[in-house]
């Protein structure tokens, strides 16, 4: 074979190759949908964000039955609580005669999985991740499975507008904060986040850095590791009902008292659900958090 | 030396004064018809409005046209029914263990898990929860959704195993050091537990409390079928452990001395409380209470004679354990409650109360 | 007939029994007496078959070690010193556990009538439905002597004698109890049973043993009737005290024996 003949040939497989790579990369965000459901007339939602989304979407009505993280709007709370996500009742779910689940990843267990299976009820599992697309992700899944694309892209770009917004806020600060979030302080004992948690999603959207960012999950820290972190502020969430530790209560930790936190006094309480849920109010988390951190911009 | 007990016809007929069989031939006949309403009573129970008559009448019409909806038939036979299967084999093996025991131990307050064989299947529980996406991911992918059972029931006959070798020497089992063994693999497991407590995520740390409280919501027949003949057996067995028992009340030399092969009953009395328990506790996780509050209520009603309190505790185990899951389900429908919470918060003021009352013909 | 020859038990690295030879005769009461610590409690527990011993024991010319549990429950039956219940068994349930290795000897049928005989025997009649928990501790120990005559009810079974192992069962009696309680054993044997009795009491030894072994200090130092047996010097070297028998006490000091109500 001539020279010339071996390198044309050599062009086209190259080519040809290249032309299915292009078809094989998933198209921003098409491949990865779901089919819409075949009746979405009774939807279950389990995850407090989905049931948001669902509701930020306009299509509350279809709504049977939430989980109990679902706390959000307060509409939400009329529906029958079907229990903690990880831990479903088979007969619990099929009671409220749904046609379609929708569900955050980690639902379980995996036997009411089965069942439900075994009921032909379709089942969606959303994957969960703390940052912007993930939301966006959570947006578009629900829109594919309502058959409401359409809303859901409007949706997801006015959410993804206003995180980017709210997340450009912080995108020339020099010094960023230190932010320490404490999920509990029972017993004189801090538990705190690590990576991997909604909290360390949101801190760092708002422009802040996590305190403690060497461990992932929550973990209890001990005095000279609080030291040792030396945050500038202290992130809690506001639960009410007597649970939380109030300033006083903080600041009389003696390691607390002693970081730039603790002798500023600097805390930001937000609630829970709103902090890090990871839904549709979340670019306002965002803005809100990024305003405590840094103060008024803009 | 002629008693006139022998000779007059009319006390051949009563029962002899200071033997209470008949009366718990009745109890168990009572209790062996209240399982059985209490079953139907179970299926027709749940969260959904399914009809568990409709059901059974569709049995019986063989029509073409469905009486009753896919729906229900599912809710009926692929969760309730396994559900009282299980339930009934659940309730029953720890009543019985604790029967066993406590005739073992000879001790009122004894409870199945003594043997280890709770620590044992809380430790192998934990270790699949926590490290089952990590250090013990090839194993959780290859035995699946039975990876949680399977490690549970692994730790508790382990455990039982390494206490009945440490208690026995020269072919001579020592309950008091297998007592004080249990303390210390107790503590041991618990130290374990706890480093992989710390080691645990959120999502976790709310399974394996899940777990601790026990449910019968996964049940499959799978499971049915897997710790169902083990449970089976040991209930099987209930007849060959009551006379030893009985007798060794009087102490292990007197047992010994009646003629009862008394280590040979300790070794499989030990072992197969252990292999009932350990299947019971890993596949409904840990259920606690029924061990010791069936075998007692039922003493102080027959007294302690094991031929009828074996039985009388397997049945009355069921029935009370499928009664809590009954609350359990319905009690804050559409979600549900562990059901380990039920069985104490209505066990423990109802065993106050009859502890009160029968203070002055307590055995303690 | 029960034997024991060279008999060494060791508990431990102490040598508690020492080449013990000894042999109770069917139809006799043969009685172990001896200080504290001179070893009859052990020697009753080796013939119980409790301890491991060296040397040989036979009952009916068997040798013990080699007897499965539940041969040995129809030879022989052990009546211990006190048992506690941890349940709240009725004292007829506790009698009938002497009927477990079902070979009491009595005939068909009438095995269901036998605690009531055996309680009217140990004169607990009518206590059938007591519970045993609630009982004194010499009632306790005359339900366990009714177990133990239930088990072999019959002294001789199937031409072979069978064995009274008693060890102190007189310990929490009163003196009609007392007496009573040996009256059963010497009916026993006079119905072709063996008896082996461990005693305190040297005047119930005397008046209800046909022989007597001496213990001190794991050793037999004496065997043989009691009227050989006891004799001033023997006994108060073994029991380290100015032994004399027959001897009135001095002075006016007052004395009742349980001999003259025999």
């Amino acid at each position: 074979m001539s020279n010339r003949r071996r390198r044309a040939g050599f062009a086209k497989v190259m080519g040809l190759a290249a032309l299915l790579m292009i078809s094989l990369e998933p198209a921003h965000a098409q491949d990865d949908l779901p089919p819409a459901f075949d009746d979405p007339s009774r939807i279950v939602t389990i995850g407090g964000s989905l049931t948001e989304i669902v509701f930020a979407l306009g299509e509350e009505e279809r709504l049977v039955a939430r989980d109990s993280t679902s706390t959000f709007p307060p509409e939400a709370m009329q529906l029958p609580d079907i229990g903690y996500m990880r831990q479903l009742s088979p007969e619990g779910v099929l009671s409220v005669s749904p046609t379609a689940i929708l569900a955050l990843e980690g639902s379980g267990p995996p036997e009411t999985i089965d069942v439900l299976a075994k009921a032909s009820i379709p089942l969606v599992l959303v994957p969960e991740s703390f940052d912007r697309e993930g939301i966006l992700r959570k947006i578009r899944f629900a829109g594919a499975v309502l058959g409401e694309n359409e809303k859901a892209e409007k949706l997801a770009a006015a959410v993804s507008q206003e995180i980017g917004a709210a997340e450009a806020l912080t995108k020339d600060v020099a010094l960023r904060k230190k932010v320490l979030f404490i999920l509990s302080m029972q017993g004189g004992r801090v538990l705190a986040s690590g990576t991997g948690t909604a909290a360390d999603g949101i801190i760092r959207m708002a422009g802040g850095i996590n305190a403690v960012g060497e461990f992932p999950g929550y973990k209890e820290l001990s005095e000279e590791a609080i030291i040792e972190a030396q945050p500038d502020v202290i992130l809690m969430m506001k639960r009410g009902g007597g649970l939380d530790a109030d300033d006083s209560e903080l600041f009389a930790n003696a390691a607390i008292a002693s970081t730039p936190a603790g002798q500023n006094k600097a805390v930001i309480r937000m609630d829970g659900s709103y902090l890090l849920g990871f839904g549709p109010r979340t670019a306002g988390a965002v803005r809100d958090l990024a305003t405590a951190l840094y103060g008024e911009t803009d | 030396m002629f008693s006139a007990q022998m000779v007059s016809p009319r006390s051949l007929a009563k029962a002899p004064e200071g033997d209470r069989s008949a009366r718990a031939r009745l109890v168990l006949a009572v209790l062996a018809l209240a399982l059985l309403f209490v079953a139907a009573l179970s299926i027709a129970t749940g969260a959904s409005d399914a009809s568990a008559l409709g059901v059974i009448q569709g049995w019986f019409h063989q029509s073409g046209e469905a009486t009753l909806s896919d729906r229900d038939r599912l809710i009926v036979y692929d969760i309730r029914l396994p559900r009282i299967v299980l339930g009934i084999l659940v309730g029953a093996g720890l009543a019985v263990s604790g029967a066993l025991m406590q005739g073992l131990f000879r001790n009122p307050l004894a409870d199945p898990g003594i043997v280890g064989v709770s620590a044992g299947a809380g430790l192998g529980a934990i270790a699949m929860i926590v490290l089952g996406g990590t250090a013990l991911q090839p194993l959780a992918a290859i035995l699946g959704i039975y990876a949680l059972p399977l490690a549970a029931f692994a730790g508790g006959l382990a455990a039982t195993l390494i206490l009945y070798r440490v208690a026995t020497r020269r072919g001579q089992t020592s309950i008091a050091t297998m007592l004080l063994a249990g303390i210390a693999l107790a503590a041991l497991a618990g130290a374990l537990s706890g480093i992989l407590i710390y080691v645990a995520d959120d999502r976790q740390l709310r399974d394996l409390t899940f777990w601790q409280l026990g449910s019968l919501g996964g049940a499959t027949w799978a499971k049915i079928f897997a710790a169902g003949p083990i449970i089976l057996a040991t209930l099987a067995a209930t007849p060959f452990f009551a006379r030893g028992l009985d007798s060794l009340a009087l102490g292990e030399p007197s047992a010994r001395h009646l003629g009862v092969p008394v280590q040979r009953l300790k070794m499989f009395t030990i072992l197969s409380v252990a292999a009932a328990t350990g299947a019971a506790v890993a596949v409904s996780g840990g259920i606690g209470f029924i061990g010791i509050v069936v075998p007692h209520l039922l003493r102080l009603l027959i007294g302690p004679g094991n031929r009828y309190l074996l039985p009388a505790s397997a049945l009355l185990g069921a029935s009370l354990l499928l009664l809590a899951d009954a609350v359990s389900r319905t009690v804050v429908a559409p979600a549900e409650l562990p059901i380990g919470i039920v069985t104490a918060v209505f066990g423990a003021p109802f065993f106050f109360w009859v502890l009160l009352r029968r203070r002055g013909i307590l055995d303690l | 007939m029960i034997e024991a020859a060279n008999v060494s038990v060791h508990i431990g690295r102490k040598r508690i029994l020492s080449a013990v030879g000894f042999s109770a005769e069917p139809g006799q009461v043969t009685a172990i007496v001896g200080p504290n610590g001179s070893g009859k409690s052990t020697l009753i527990k080796a013939l119980c078959g409790d301890l491991s011993y060296e040397g040989s024991i036979t009952f009916n010319g068997r040798e013990l070690a080699k007897l499965q549990p539940a041969e040995a429950a129809g030879m022989r039956a052990v009546l211990p010193q006190s048992i506690t219940l941890s349940f709240p068994y009725t004292v007829r349930e506790v009698v009938r556990l002497g009927l477990l290795r079902g070979c009491s000897g009595a005939l068909d049928g009438q095995d269901e009538h036998l605690p009531e005989r055996a309680l009217a025997k140990v004169d607990l009649a009518g206590f059938a439905g007591r519970f045993y928990q609630e009982l004194s501790g010499g009632e306790q120990q005359r339900v366990q002597l009714a177990r133990v005559l239930c088990q072999v009810w019959t002294p001789v079974l199937e031409g072979r004698p069978r064995y009274l192992l008693l060890d102190e069962p007189v310990s929490s009696l009163d003196i009609k109890h007392q007496l009573l309680v040996m009256r059963i054993a010497r009916d026993f044997a006079e119905r072709g049973g063996g008896v082996v009795a461990v005693l305190h009491d040297l005047n119930l030894m005397a008046a209800f043993a046909d022989r007597v072994l001496v213990m001190e200090k794991g050793r037999s130092v004496a065997q043989g009737k009691p009227a050989e047996v006891m004799r001033d010097e023997l006994l108060s070297e073994v029991f380290e005290c100015p032994l004399k028998v027959g001897a009135v006490p001095p002075g006016s000091t007052l004395f009742v024996l349980p001999q003259a109500a025999v």
